[in-house]
């Protein structure tokens, strides 16, 4: 199972009072702002934009640690969500961009779009690419 | 606080760089995301939103992951 959150340690500065967000799992993702409120806010677009770089590049996606008691859990938002899912997929079941648009009786073209993080992707399309290797989208929603 | 503001940070980065002859790069972000990534010879830190301010406890956190001090970046 793919779940995407990860966590995030948040850091008041003891001498400048702004908040420092790190995602020890994502090498050098970094942000932080006035308040906390803030400092989240930007720890959610902090982290999508990390793995949009990571999706971008065909890099691997880090596997998230489970977050201690003093770490925050920040979830990846739907906008590229399910299509770091299906590079996931992919890459797992070792099937080619080719492959899928075969499987899903489309041009290649159609499937490197639902990869390419500047594209936007109707989730309907992705959880249809998904199937076709097997995998299930279901959302959870927590408190 | 003593902020400054990210396009300012990048700008003084790119002047640090070009003093000591290494390259900078700057990858804007991809879809909806704000968040970019700042190069200094081959060490890399994110940079949110240029037009936002960044707090002086992320800016010295920045600074080394860019292996610089925020001295050397004012000053630049």
């Amino acid at each position: 199972m793919l779940e995407m959150r990860y966590p995030a340690t948040i850091r008041q500065d003891p001498k400048e009072k702004d908040f420092v967000v790190k995602f020890p799992d994502l090498e050098g993702a970094i942000t932080g702002a006035a308040t906390l409120d803030e400092a989240l806010n930007e720890a959610v677009d902090c982290l999508a934009s990390w793995l949009a770089f990571a999706l971008a590049e065909r890099r691997p996606i880090p596997v998230p640690s489970l977050p201690t008691a003093r770490q925050y859990s920040v979830s990846v938002p739907l906008w590229i969500a399910p299509k770091i899912a299906l590079y996931e997929a992919l890459t797992q079941q070792n099937v080619s961009n080719s492959e899928l648009a075969r499987r899903l009786g489309v041009r290649e073209t159609v499937v490197r779009r639902m990869l390419d993080p500047d594209h936007t992707t109707a989730p309907k399309k992705i959880e249809a690419a998904l199937k076709a290797v097997g995998w299930n989208l279901y959302v959870v929603c927590a408190a | 606080m003593n902020t400054v503001k990210g396009s300012e940070f990048r700008r003084k980065v790119e002047k640090l760089g070009k003093a000591r002859k290494q390259r900078v790069s700057w990858d804007p972000s991809h879809g909806k995301g704000s968040h970019g990534r700042l190069r200094l010879g081959d060490k890399s830190t994110t940079l949110k939103d240029l037009r936002k301010e960044v707090g002086k406890g992320l800016l010295n956190e920045m600074c080394k992951q860019l292996g610089v001090t925020a001295e050397e970046v004012n000053n630049a």
